[in-house]
């Protein structure tokens, strides 16, 4: 369903991603991992057609993202970090919007809303007299997702997709995504939660400045490095250690 | 879920009973719902609900459409003119103000970061974007320009002669002149984004947006004046310079069609006509493609920014050195004036909004000081020469103001809460670090620009004539600062209520600064200038020192 090589993004002289090569077969849920900076949102930015790759190839369902951006566009669905939304629009207006540039008919279209309304508990009332720009953190997430899956997308990608949502919600979207990947679709799923991903996740790639360092099934992964768990392997690989010590010697400023 | 599903009103699928349900309309038309919506209602809803929302826009609608036919009424000065000079002068003042109108608010339509994120994931081309973007620019400049033009069509059957038609005709040339504007304004941006990269694009943006702001506002004010110069306006519309100027092709069309009928303007009008389907041609066939590189550009915009290290705010270097540390020995005060100094020279948003705001009232004292230099009533009316040099004066002291409003709105205006959460019992310290930035980096320069160049034009003997305007400036900072909700980034973008506040200021600073100015004329008169200035100081200090009381006096409001 995606297939990265030597995917690479510079900025002036900085390179934000260099040379990532991967794949995700139908119906597999990818952890993709990664310290702040690493080169995570930029690479889904390239993979989603929102920012051209300097160099390298991306295939998404069968299309090179450079040759035939919308027809990949078509088959992918993106909840991006931020949750940016149109906030003078209602969250119905915003769905609506979203559903006529996927040209969802509006008997399509009315059900398939309904049924997300139903599953994330959305208000109604709310949804059609409020704009998004009063909703709650979580709320917008909630739509922001429905945004991304109304057209029933191939492949998926989701960052930071928990971001807002409470406890409850985030247990439903665990088992939403599980049974997508399950339905057939690929999924890739960037998050600083790790025992979330570690649960969710069949494989698991960890980046670092751009580059790729690790690339396995997470319990695979922490058993091969003789981590505890997949947050100490992370840390390990990216140098969370360091980060610890750092910790303690900065804690001890705040010392009377 | 308690409720059934009942779609929106506004829908995306087309009004009510227009709907076939088992078709979708095309990205292209939801697209320019989309934009239409955007457009009408703002940016940001800060929690409005729909029903307020409509009520908010039907004045916002209003606000606009009596601020555009007042710009129509200079058209009174042709009453009773020939079509000729009725037409050039409408059009020339629909050039000039529907031109910066859309400069303004093309920059929001069309490059707008949290957009990146919500479209360009979705199945949509660069080309349907601009296309879409560009059909709501020009629908809002043509509306713009029929409401601005509406006096000027009923002025019309006052011309001399039978002209039953002009208004038809006018019509449709204001509708082109609008659309025009709006391909013109897309067109330079697309020409922007090609020939500088994505690099420098930000940049040289807002440069452009500033020029454009500034030659419009120049232009409004000199275009009158040259046309009643050298001969009247009968040598104007004659002279074959003038017709370089697109006003004139539109105007040729009306004066073809039902004016003079002079054959020769049928050349001129068909020109317009070709102009403005080629310049919107450009706009949104040829150069759509750079548009695309626009977008990419803001979706990357932080990434590309932490590539570049920026350089130290010359704020920084300055709130430790005298005077500007005798004005901020408050540790908060010292942080707001770094912060609205950065700003003004650094963020995107600031710079778009604050310069093109400061054009008018910072070109307006230049304009008429040359006017004074070039007017055969300069030299030889004495008087008339210090009444405009105490207007000019008096015109920059509201700067102050502007520049408050201008730096209020933000798209991270929430982030203005970390002014309540520092120890300070009030606004008033941040307000303090403010207005000092604010006469720091704008208002100081800005007189002594102005200092500078009226001796040059209306001789030393008048430059004291400047000082009143220079006395009344901390005062309207003051009564700026007595405001609410003027703490800097602090108020949402598209703030309607901001509107109405703002003209309130700007008629009650503009009265205040026209009969300080006529005080200043008349104290020279008869002989009592020195004596006017010590009552002024006075005056001014009084009032500063009771603003002051009162600013120390406020607390932070609650959250709630």
């Amino acid at each position: 369903m995606v297939s990265v090589r030597e995917l690479t993004k510079r900025f002036g002289e900085q390179t934000a991603v260099d040379g990532l090569s991967f794949e995700v077969p139908a119906g597999q849920i990818l952890g993709f991992l990664g310290p702040n900076g690493a080169g995570k949102t930029t690479t889904l930015k390239m993979l989603t057609g929102m920012s051209e790759p300097t160099s390298g190839t991306a295939v998404v369902c069968g299309f090179d993202i450079r040759e035939n951006p919308i027809e990949v566009k078509k088959r992918i669905g993106f909840v991006p970090d931020s949750a940016a939304v149109f906030e003078s629009l209602t969250g119905l207006e915003y769905l609506e919007m979203v559903a006529g540039l996927y040209g969802i008919p509006e008997q399509t279209a009315y059900p398939r809303i309904e049924q997300f309304l139903s599953f994330f508990d959305l208000d109604m009332e709310t949804l059609r007299s409020k704009m998004l720009g009063a909703y709650s953190k979580g709320m917008r997430r909630k739509v922001v997702i429905t945004a991304a899956l109304l057209h029933n997308p191939q492949v998926v990608f989701f960052d930071e997709p928990l971001e807002g949502l409470d406890a409850n919600a985030a247990v439903g979207f665990k088992t939403l995504i599980q049974s997508l990947a399950r339905e057939g679709k690929a999924i890739v799923y960037s998050s600083h939660i790790l025992e979330v991903v570690e649960k969710v996740c069949d494989r698991v790639i960890i980046i670092d400045k751009g580059r790729m360092l690790v690339d396995g099934p997470p319990e695979g992964l922490v058993a091969e490095h003789g981590a505890e768990s997949l947050e100490a392997l992370f840390t390990q690989l990216t140098g969370g250690e360091e980060m610890l010590t750092r910790a303690e010697t900065f804690a001890k400023t705040f010392a009377p | 879920m308690s409720e059934p599903y009942k779609p929106s009103v506004e829908s995306f699928w087309g009004k009510k009973g227009s709907r076939s349900g088992d078709s979708a309309p095309s990205n292209e038309k939801v697209l320019r719902r989309l934009f239409l919506l955007l457009f009408s209602r703002g940016r940001s809803s800060r929690g409005l609900d729909l029903k307020k929302l409509r009520a908010s826009k039907g004045r916002r609608a209003l606000g606009l459409f009596a601020a555009f036919a007042l710009f129509g009424f200079p058209s009174f000065i042709a009453y009773g003119h020939p079509v000729a000079y009725l037409a050039v002068m409408q059009h020339a003042m629909t050039f000039l103000f529907i031109g910066s109108y859309v400069v303004t608010v093309a920059s929001a339509t069309m490059f707008n970061a949290d957009e990146a994120d919500v479209l360009l994931h979705r199945p949509v081309t660069s080309e349907q974007l601009i296309r879409a973007k560009t059909t709501v620019l020009a629908i809002v400049s043509v509306r713009s320009a029929l409401i601005m033009n509406s006096i000027g069509l009923v002025l019309g059957f006052f011309a001399p002669d039978d002209h039953k038609l002009f208004w038809l005709v006018h019509a449709f040339s204001s509708a082109e002149s609008g659309i025009f504007c709006a391909a013109a304004v897309v067109l330079a941006y697309q020409v922007c984004l090609r020939k500088v990269g994505r690099e420098k694009l930000e940049r040289v943006m807002t440069t452009f947006q500033v020029l454009i702001a500034v030659f419009f506002t120049m232009g409004a004010q000199i275009f009158p004046r040259l046309m009643m110069r050298n001969g009247g306006w009968e040598s104007a519309l004659a002279s074959p310079w003038m017709k370089l100027l697109p006003p004139f092709w539109f105007a040729a069309l009306d004066d073809a069609v039902d004016g003079s009928r002079d054959p020769a303007n049928w050349g001129l009008a068909v020109f317009g006509i070709a102009a403005t389907v080629a310049v919107s041609w450009l706009a949104v066939v040829r150069f759509s493609k750079s548009y695309d590189t626009g977008m990419q550009a803001l979706s990357e915009e932080t990434k590309s920014q932490v590539a570049k290290p920026i350089s130290k705010s010359v704020a920084v270097w300055m709130k430790g050195r005298a005077p500007w540390k005798w004005f901020l020995r408050d540790s908060a005060a010292a942080a707001a004036f770094v912060l609205v100094g950065t700003y003004m020279t650094r963020d995107r948003d600031v710079k778009l909004r604050l310069y093109p705001s400061l054009a008018p009232s910072l070109t307006l004292p230049i304009v008429m000081l040359f006017t004074l230099s070039t007017s055969s009533s300069g030299p030889n009316h004495p008087m008339m020469g210090v009444a405009f040099v105490a207007i000019s004066g008096c015109f920059l002291a509201s700067t102050p103001v502007q520049v408050m409003m201008a730096m209020r709105q933000s798209p991270q205006w929430q982030a203005s809460d970390v002014f309540m959460l520092a120890p300070t019992p009030g606004p008033n310290t941040v307000m303090r670090g403010h207005l000092v930035a604010i006469l720091t980096f704008i208002c100081l320069p800005a007189f002594a620009i102005c200092l500078a160049i009226t001796p040059a034009i209306a001789g030393w003997k008048l430059l004291p004539m400047m000082i009143p305007g220079a006395i009344l400036m901390p005062l309207f900072a003051q009564i700026g600062a007595l405001q609410k909700n003027m703490l800097p980034i602090s108020v949402p973008v598209d703030q309607g209520a901001s509107v109405r506040a703002g003209c309130l200021i700007s008629i009650l600073m503009m009265i205040g600064q026209m009969v300080v100015a006529a005080l200043a004329t008349f104290a020279v008169l008869y002989g009592l200038f020195y004596p006017f200035l010590a009552l002024e100081v006075v005056g001014v200090g009084i009032a500063c020192w009771m603003i002051d009381a009162v600013l120390r006096q406020r607390v932070w409001r609650t959250a709630d």
